[in-house]
């Protein structure tokens, strides 16, 4: 007798309705604790502000620093800084050069740097000598009027203030042509230095070469990061407030939770796995399973897990079988623990009638049990019972790991990093600025607190997972190595089913409409700051990983990008969402570079049409792909954490190979197999630090940085990206967390 | 970003207080001086390393020039020039060379003292830049104002003007009196005025401009390894070339006509007057004939006090105030009155011997 047709839509609508039972459930803090910042965050149990003594103490010291600022909030009305430049003939001139100070940068030019040349006089008011910008070589030279520092002997001090350009606030233009909303450049102070007025004798000062610890590149590590040694005083960003305010409501209730596990784990108290999950809020599985029993472990719901969830995966056609699509998880090559199942995945899908994709076969390569031999291979069909139903946990398992690794932490935190550093260090006037800056803002920072907490030895994915320290970086370099702005376009969508192609696809549509307006309103401009285009592309390849591509690849493609080749690949394989494998990489002192060049013009002349065209689209190209991973592909890999690593024994970041000789293929219920305790309830913690602590959304727009016109543009877009099950206001418009 | 701007004003008590600044500066300055270089050393604020000529100057004035009752074109009268360099006793290292003209054949007294230097600009500016300048000399073997080159590029731009290193003789350099002074003549009309002397013959190439190498250093002012000049060469060459030969110079005026809009920049010594605008013009032909000796030319002094009405200094309103290097000047009498009492109390200097203390400040 045949089986009755799994039925779709009741899958689909127990998950809306739990999604919607969700909603706002998660519990906000109601005891007296805060958290001292987001670097202090840890799985251990975070640096929290709990002693009753220090709980007062903080209070006094924010009583303080109420005051203080209301005292300078006071001051500052009472003498305030005018704009107004005052002189009356120009005879004298400050002149110098600013520079990066890292070793290797010491020549490298900070070019369109803002400085202002101030005054303050004896009765505390302040006059405003000069101002200007770097040129392109860095020099600068502050023309001011020097009878003005000795008129009536009223100046005390001479500052010299170096200003950041790093945001922007939009002020709509006045006209109904929305693609000119107009951003207001946003100098923060980033350094001051104090001359002596008895220098100033009139004609030029020089002030030499000033280099600035702004915004290094890392010399410890091939990978580009920024230089942050201590994460609250020289961080070359700061969280605002409100992020602050957002993690300590949204977060201490799960802290504590974690901390009550912990502290019975350390004591030697009874706790189980079961006990713990139900410790946290629920998840979108465990909901799902009160509802319908087992419906999350079903093949269908794996299918769609596999393509929609937060894994997203990128399938190709299946290159012996064209009428399925195949997905392959390879670890063997990263250096790992032997106690961990982490077998290499090859994964089968079909799409059946009504466009679903349903999981035909898993194949895992590796040992499966304690005894088991790393060349084994088992290929394992629905047909196989327990043991399929367990090859599907092992694959969301392996999916999981790949997806924080690979997705959420390189593919959008560092691949964001990247772009952050060079666009942080080169744009300032350009108006591409106000576009990117909101959306990399904070990356560096959290990236910061993820290097020791997630990613360094003895960090989550150290511990929690087989990965050891030395396969981390590996993985970590090698992902960086397949990515690239050029060429590149979100995932093709295989059927109507296929929602994370088909949001994504629509996402970037608005994107690109976004931008091109955007650009068709400042292409003037755009095109007289080009030589900060052209210095971000330079840092960007200069700094970028040599390109990778698995061996495997290289032997079907014959082609090696680490070698400077380039090759039409098969017809197999996909080539949305990837590295344009037909493109030759580009060469710096003798390696190769993962990343293209936005740009090798340092000047661009709107009289040569072509040129411009081609130039500004592939700027474009690069806004869009930035932008977008940023904020969707960043959203996606981490909103979804909680509903696909937040049930323990449906999918973890690491599965035990246990102590039964069937290994892996043991029940859920086998806690050798499961992460043990202390790494359950930290994987709770993470997947709801990750995916409960938001701040940084796009309709929301906390900073006032984001373009209306996005804003605009995503509004209009709503229903359709409600009807794929995405919500526009929650996604997040910055890689923060 | 635009720059608004916004007019300043400055009050009479603002302006007093830098009189009396600019007053007590110059007056501390020069007792100074006089206390610690003229009385206890004996020495000159600087260019103490000089030799003195005697001849006379003929007034050969171009018929731009305007009437001033000084002036008459055809006079002769008999003058004095010390050629010296500042600020080391050794002629063969790279240094400012200096043509200092009195109009007189008595040790001071004169009508009219003009002190010119090599290089059409200056190191300093105004009496701030100068006081700067002293402070941060912190020489060592030859080598000095390396932070101040750093910090006052227009300063390292003006030792490079004016430094000569091994100028085959004093009689073929070209000397700038760089700052502006008063010219007011008969017409009464307020023009300013610069002087430079330079060799009778224009067709003599100008010796000692400073090799591309020294542009860079100019701080090292050291004699070159392997120096064969002696430490007098340089003044010899002066006494032996006037033992058969007189030297002549064209003496030069360059004259701009005040006007209402005029920028302070026009008194500032470190910029020059545009010469297609403002020619110069010959005042007179100075022909020396007899070389002094060393007490005679260390006896011999120089201000610019000692000028007519109507071509004197301007006046300065405070220390940074272009004009306000003359004005310090002006206020040196007392460093030289200092000077020539140390030489009665303590004797004169010793002639600078032909020894081995090469790149020196002090004569022995």
């Amino acid at each position: 007798m045949p089986s009755q047709p799994f039925d779709f839509d009741e899958m689909f609508r127990i998950q809306a309705e739990c999604e919607e039972k969700l909603k706002g459930t998660h519990p906000t803090r109601t005891t007296r604790h805060r958290i001292k910042s987001i670097n202090h965050l840890n799985d251990h149990g975070s640096k929290l502000i709990s002693n009753p003594l220090a709980i007062i103490a903080e209070s006094l010291l924010r009583t303080y620093e109420k005051a203080r600022d209301s005292v300078q909030s006071v001051i500052a009305k009472l003498f305030p800084r005018h704009e107004q430049v005052i002189r009356n003939d120009i005879n004298s001139s400050i002149i110098g050069r600013l520079t990066f100070a890292e070793l290797k940068d010491y020549h490298v030019p900070i070019h369109h740097m803002h400085i202002e040349l101030w005054a303050k006089t004896r009765w505390w008011q302040w006059i405003k000598l000069s101002q200007t910008d770097t040129n392109i070589n860095g020099h600068f030279e502050l023309s001011f009027d020097m009878s003005v520092i000795h008129r009536n002997r009223i100046a005390k001090t001479i500052r010299f203030e170096i200003y950041h350009t790093d945001t922007h606030h939009f002020n709509e233009h006045p006209t109904e042509n929305k693609a000119i909303y107009r951003a207001e450049r946003l100098n923060r102070l980033f350094k001051t230095i104090k001359i002596n007025k008895g220098d100033l004798t009139g004609m030029s000062y020089n002030m030499g070469t000033i280099p600035l610890y702004y915004w290094e590149y890392r010399r410890d590590t091939k990978l580009p990061r920024v230089v942050i040694k201590d994460h609250d005083l020289d961080a070359p960003q700061k969280y605002p407030k409100e992020r602050m305010d957002a993690i300590t409501t949204q977060f201490i209730p799960i802290e504590l939770i974690t901390r009550k596990h912990l502290s019975k784990i350390k004591k030697g108290k009874p706790l189980t796995i079961e006990e713990i999950q139900s410790d946290y809020p629920e998840n979108l599985t465990v909901a799902m399973e009160k509802v319908k029993p087992g419906i999350t472990r079903s093949d269908q719901w794996f299918g769609d897990r596999m393509i929609n969830g937060m894994y997203a995966s990128t399938l190709d056609k299946d290159p012996e079988n064209p009428d399925l699509y195949w997905l392959y998880y390879h670890w063997s090559s990263y250096d790992h623990r032997p106690d961990y199942a982490f077998n290499d995945i090859s994964m089968k899908f079909s799409i059946n009638d009504e466009g679903y994709f349903i999981p035909q076969s898993i194949t895992l390569k590796g040992p499966t049990s304690p005894d088991g031999s790393p060349n084994s291979k088992i290929t394992l069909t629905p047909q196989d019972g327990q043991k399929w139903e367990a090859a599907k946990r092992v694959a969301r398992v392996s999916g999981g790991i790949l997806t924080e690794m690979d997705k959420h932490f390189t593919e959008t935190h560092l691949n964001t990093e990247q772009y952050a550093i060079a666009a942080y260090r080169n744009i300032r006037r350009n108006p591409v600025g106000a576009i990117l800056f909101p959306h990399l803002r904070n990356v560096v920072l959290i990236n910061h607190t993820a290097d020791k907490i997630l990613v360094k030895k003895g960090g989550y994915i150290n511990r929690a997972t087989a990965l050891t320290k030395t396969g981390i970086k590996k993985r970590v370099s090698d992902v960086l190595g397949t990515l690239d702005w050029k060429n590149w376009s979100p995932m093709k969508p295989l059927s109507d089913k296929h929602r994370y192609a088909l949001a994504a696809n629509l996402y970037y549509e608005v994107l690109e409409s976004y931008i091109h307006e955007f650009f068709e309103a400042h292409e003037e401009d755009i095109i007289a700051e080009w030589h900060e285009i052209y210095s971000f592309s330079n840092d960007l390849v200069e700094h970028s990983v040599e390109p990778f591509l698995c061996g495997h690849l290289q032997k079907a493609h014959k082609v090696n990008p680490g070698q400077g080749e380039a090759a039409q690949p098969e017809d197999w394989y996909t080539k949305e969402n990837r590295m344009d494998l037909n493109l030759k990489r580009p060469l710096v002192s003798d390696e190769f570079k993962a990343l293209s060049h936005i740009t090798t013009t340092n000047v661009l002349n709107k009289n040569h049409q072509e040129e411009c065209d081609r130039e500004l689209t592939a700027l474009k190209k690069a806004c869009a792909y930035v932008i977008f991973n940023a904020t969707f592909g960043h959203y996606w890999a981490n909103s979804k954490q909680y509903d696909d690593i937040g049930e323990i024994r449906y999918s973890s970041l690491g599965i035990r190979l246990g102590t039964d000789p069937i290994g892996v293929f043991g029940p859920e219920q086998d806690d050798s197999i499961s992460p043990d305790l202390t790494i359950s309830t930290q994987m709770m913690w993470w997947s709801n630090m990750l995916s409960k602590t938001g701040y940084g959304y796009i309709m929301k727009n906390e900073q006032g940085d984001i373009n209306p016109l996005l804003i605009h543009k995503l509004k209009e877009k709503e229903a359709a990206f409600a009807e794929l099950g995405v919500d526009i206001y929650t996604i997040q418009s910055e890689t923060n967390i | 970003m635009e720059t608004s701007i916004q007019k300043t004003k400055r009050t009479a008590i603002g302006r007093w207080v830098d009189r009396i600044q600019l007053y007590s500066t110059a007056q501390l300055f020069s007792v100074l001086i006089a206390v610690t270089m003229g009385l206890k050393t004996r020495q000159r604020m600087s260019h103490n390393n000089g030799i003195g000529a005697k001849g006379t100057f003929t007034f050969d004035l171009d018929p731009d020039i305007p009437p001033h009752h000084f002036l008459e074109h055809g006079k002769q009268v008999s003058c004095q020039v010390r050629h010296g360099m500042a600020t080391f006793y050794d002629d063969a290292m790279s240094a400012i060379r200096s043509l200092s003209l009195k109009l007189s054949d008595q040790p001071f007294a004169s009508p009219f003292d003009m002190n010119l230097n090599t290089g059409s600009i200056s190191l300093f500016w105004n009496a701030a830049s100068f006081l700067k300048l002293a402070k941060m000399r912190r020489q060592k073997w030859g080598i000095e104002y390396q932070d101040y080159y750093k910090k006052y590029p227009i300063g390292k731009a003006g030792a490079i003007s004016t430094l000569r290193r091994n100028p085959t003789s004093f009689a073929n350099l070209t000397y700038y009196a760089k700052t502006p002074f008063n010219f007011v003549g008969k017409d009464g009309v307020q023009r300013y005025a610069k002087y430079r002397a330079i060799p009778y013959d224009p067709q003599v190439e100008e010796s000692g401009m400073i090799p591309e190498r020294d542009k860079l250093e100019p701080e090292n002012q050291r004699i070159i390894p392997g120096e064969t000049r002696s430490r007098n060469y340089l003044k010899k060459e002066l006494a032996e070339r006037l033992k058969d030969q007189t030297v002549k110079y064209w003496f030069q005026i360059q004259i701009r006509k005040a006007e209402a809009n005029d920028s302070e920049s026009i008194f500032n010594c470190c910029i020059d007057w545009d010469e297609k605008e403002f020619p110069w013009m010959n005042m007179g032909v100075i022909e020396l004939n007899e070389i002094m000796d060393w007490d005679s030319s260390n006896v011999i002094g120089f201000s610019v006090t000692n000028l007519p009405k109507g071509l004197d200094f301007i006046k300065a309103k405070s220390i940074y105030d272009y004009n306000s290097l003359n004005y310090m000047r002006s206020k040196m009498g007392i460093a030289r009155k200092a000077r020539l009492l140390g030489y009665k109390l303590f004797g004169k200097p010793v002639e600078i011997p032909e020894n081995d203390n090469r790149n020196s400040s002090t004569i022995v």
